[in-house]
Formats: structure tokens, C-alpha cells, sequence
């Protein structure tokens, strides 16, 4: 399968290019709009990834989403990150609800799917097949702040603004997110060291 | 005593933790930041050796085609607001506060208006109503812009008057002066209108005018009968002029056409 190269997708623009092109899409220009959502794309398609079981759903799911975003586009003001992160929040709380599965997989059933491939585990990278995976044994806002803060870097008043919660409680989420993966890996012989 | 000092332990660990992933982002080595805080090393260095490398793991890209889809459908979905947005009742009136307010207030005051002005339609000189019938009478007249609808106008004008004075008559009471001037003269409005009309049109409100005449004397009548000493000068006056209304009204009903200059009609 062809991948789309990480240039066209847009993940590079600073605010200031990002609000000029929004706000042209929002005039109706037809390529400030595709840029939108190539970037928007981007960004949202690492959130739905660690939170899916297959990469077709995050597809699917952010397809939704971006989808979304230019069906509002319209009425957005404010800061646009926090914007598309909370339709994206709303947007998986639907995919939950219709595909009535409390986490995608059950921790339990996770637990012996990885189990079995043990062995892998040892003395091998951290991919992100497994991140995908051990991240399913954590809280919905745990797994946020791991996604919003480690994969896609934002600090932590960012994310704080797009959770909707104090940066004394990003820190305390963070902390626990990191222990609880760590205390995952360790067991299936996984040791990240540098 | 040992529980709170345990959550002071845990909120300087989180604190800590944030602090060196702050550092290392900017370039410093795990070992390096850890150094500081030798007591938090063994839980806090496979932390961020984890955190560091869970930054480093490339970004998972979508395929292109599903980007393109998106795109495409995106670029489509757009078209389509544009297209429906210009004519979006729902977005005008539903959406916007403004316009609903506006909507709002204009229907209540089209409500409130038509209501009064229904209730004022069966108002007598005197009541509060009253002036709005008369101001409604003028708006009618304004809109009118043909001679034939305004001679019908002023015939039922001349009507109302004539019913509202016959209303107020009283024994002993003294007549409005100004309602009765106003009913002579609403009927010398409607016979000058006539007066130009051609034969075919003006036949049928000769006929309303002549009954109205009619109606009139016989109010007038009634009024001489029951009047205060005071008044009767003035309706003796007012039966004079509408015996005159009716002579020129049957003039033009013998001639069957437009007054002859015999006619003593008004100009």
C-alpha cells in the first residue's frame, strides 16, 4: 500500500500558517481547505491509531473526523488544536458506542495475545504495534496524555487546554500513564534502555 | 501522619518527573538530569528512558488513498454547504439569534396590530380604540389609488358615520358637531369621486350613496326629535346640506350619466 509522503501531510505548520490557511478555507478556497485537511489528517490519525485495533479503523475514524471538522470549519474560533481534538473526542466516544466494545479489546484478552508472543518482547525495540497494544491497559486520559504529549509533543499546557484539565493533573496522568506501561512491558521482558 | 507524607512523596515525584522530561526534551542526558536527584533515580530513570522513546517511535502514517478520499470528500462536502448555505432557512432563522429576534418581534408586532385593528373596527367616537379606525380609514384611503375605489371608500366612510352618530344618540344629550360634520363631508367626498367616474362604474355607488342619504335624513330625524335646545340649529343645518346631497345624487340617477350643470353638485 502506497503511504502518503509525511511532507504532503502537512504536520509542520506553525500557528501563524495554520491560521492563515484556515481562515481562507473558511472563505471557501479549495486548496487552503485540502491543507487543512491533510494536516488535520495527520494529526488526527495518530490519535485514532493508538486507540483502534486496526490501522483501517483509524482510517475510517479519522476520515469521520476530518470530515467533521470541515462541516463545522465555518463556526470555529478559538484555538483550532483544542477544536479538532475535541471533536476527535466526541467523534471516538460514537465509535465506542456503535461498535459497543468498551476498549476495542479487553485488557484480559490483550494480556494473552501478548503473552504468547513473549518471547518477541525480549531484547527487541519498542514498536508501535506494541505501544498500540500496551496502551489498551490504560485509562482513557492516561492514553490521551501518552498520545498528545509523547507522540505528538505538545507541553503540557497544550494538553492540559485540549483535556480540559489543570497541568498539575497532565503531570500526575503522565507519571501514572508512563508507570503503568513500563510495569506492562517489564513483564512481557521488554526493557527500554538507551 | 505517613499517608500525607506519602502524597507530598508523590506530587514532588510527578513534579520531578515532569521537570527532567523537560530536560531531556532540550537535550541533556537521562543520567546527566537524574544526577540531581539521586533518590528518585531507580523509579524515574526507566521512566523517562520509556517516555523518550515512546517520542521517538516514527509517526504512523495513514495510506495515501485514504487521505485522498478524504480529501476529495471533503473538497465535495464543501461545494455543497456553499450551494445550500445561500438559500439555508434553517441557518437564517434557526441558527441566529439576531433573526430569530427579529422575526420574533416583527410577528408580534403583526399580530398585536392585526389584533387591534380588528377590535377597533366596532369603536365609537370616544373610545380608545377609535383613533386607530380613523388612522386605519386614512391608511385605506392612502393605498387607494383609483378614483372608483376611492368613491366607494368615502360611501362606506360616510356609512360608518352615519351608524356611529345614530349609536350616540341620546335623549338630551348633546350631538358630536364634529361627527356629524364628519358624516356630511365623507359623503360630499364620495359624490365628488362619482362625479368624474364614466356611467358604468359610477352607477352602483350612486346607488350606495343615495341609500346612504337615505339612512342620513332619517338619523337627522331622529336627532331633531330628541335633541337639546342647543342642537337643533345644527342638525336643521346638517338636514339642509343632505337634502342637497340628495338632490344632486338624484339628478345623477335621472340623467343616468355624469352630473348635467343643473345638478347642484358639489365641484
Amino acid at each position: 500500500m502506497k503511504k502518503y509522503p509525511s511532507l504532503l501531510l502537512r504536520r509542520d505548520l506553525d500557528e501563524d500558517e495554520l491560521r492563515r490557511i484556515v481562515d481562507e478555507a473558511k472563505k471557501g478556497d479549495k486548496d487552503a481547505l485540502s491543507q487543512v485537511c491533510s494536516y488535520v489528517y495527520s494529526r488526527i490519525y495518530s490519535y485514532t491509531f493508538y486507540r483502534v485495533n486496526q490501522p483501517e479503523d483509524a482510517e475510517d475514524l479519522t476520515s469521520e473526523i476530518v470530515l467533521k471538522v470541515v462541516k463545522a470549519l465555518s463556526k470555529q474560533r478559538g484555538n483550532f488544536h483544542a477544536w479538532i481534538y475535541k471533536i476527535a473526542k466526541h467523534a471516538l466516544i460514537d465509535f465506542y458506542r456503535k461498535r459497543a466494545v468498551r476498549r476495542e479489546t479487553s485488557l484480559s484478552d490483550m494480556s494473552h495475545e501478548v503473552a504468547d508472543k513473549s518471547v518477541d518482547f525480549a531484547q527487541q525495540a519498542l514498536t508501535r504495534e506494541r505501544l498500540r497494544k500496551g496502551m489498551h491497559g490504560l485509562t482513557e486520559e492516561q492514553r490521551q496524555v501518552i498520545i498528545l504529549k509523547f507522540i505528538e509533543g505538545y507541553n503540557n499546557s497544550e494538553v492540559a487546554e485540549f483535556m480540559g484539565k489543570s497541568v498539575g493533573a497532565v503531570k500526575v496522568l503522565q507519571f501514572r500513564a508512563l508507570r503503568a506501561l513500563r510495569g506492562y512491558f517489564s513483564k512481557r521482558g521488554y526493557e527500554s534502555k538507551d | 501522619m505517613v499517608i500525607f507524607r506519602n502524597e507530598v512523596m508523590k506530587a514532588k515525584i510527578e513534579e520531578i518527573f515532569d521537570r527532567l522530561i523537560a530536560e531531556v526534551r532540550k537535550g541533556r542526558s537521562v543520567d546527566d538530569c537524574l544526577h540531581e536527584y539521586a533518590e528518585y533515580a531507580d523509579e524515574l530513570k526507566p521512566l523517562l528512558y520509556l517516555a523518550n522513546t515512546i517520542n521517538d517511535l516514527p509517526k504512523p502514517e495513514p495510506s495515501a488513498e485514504a487521505v485522498e478520499a478524504t480529501i476529495k470528500q471533503a473538497r465535495a462536502l464543501s461545494s455543497e454547504q456553499k450551494t445550500s448555505k445561500r438559500f439555508s432557512f434553517r441557518e437564517i432563522f434557526i441558527l441566529n439569534p439576531v433573526m430569530v429576534r427579529v422575526f420574533a418581534i416583527v410577528l408580534l408586532i403583526l399580530v398585536f396590530g392585526v389584533a387591534t385593528v380588528s377590535l377597533s373596527a366596532n369603536s365609537l367616537p370616544g373610545d380608545v380604540l377609535y383613533p386607530v379606525k380613523i388612522a386605519t380609514e386614512r391608511v385605506q384611503l392612502l393605498l387607494t389609488i383609483d378614483i372608483e375605489g376611492k368613491a366607494r371608500l368615502h360611501a362606506v366612510f360616510a356609512d360608518k358615520r352615519t351608524d356611529e352618530f345614530a349609536s350616540l344618540l341620546e335623549p338630551g344629550v348633546e350631538i358630536s358637531e364634529a361627527l356629524l360634520a364628519e358624516m356630511l363631508h365623507q359623503t360630499d367626498l364620495a359624490i365628488a369621486c362619482v362625479v368624474v367616474l364614466d356611467e358604468e362604474s359610477a352607477a352602483e355607488i350612486i346607488d350606495q350613496i343615495a341609500e346612504c342619504c337615505h339612512r342620513q335624513m332619517a338619523v337627522l330625524e331622529k336627532a331633531r326629535d330628541c335633541a337639546c335646545e342647543v342642537d337643533i340649529a345644527v342638525i336643521e343645518e346638517a338636514m339642509q346640506e343632505c337634502v342637497e346631497q340628495r338632490e344632486c345624487i338624484e339628478c345623477m340617477q335621472q340623467n343616468n350619466e355624469s352630473p348635467s350643470t343643473d345638478c347642484s353638485c358639489p365641484e
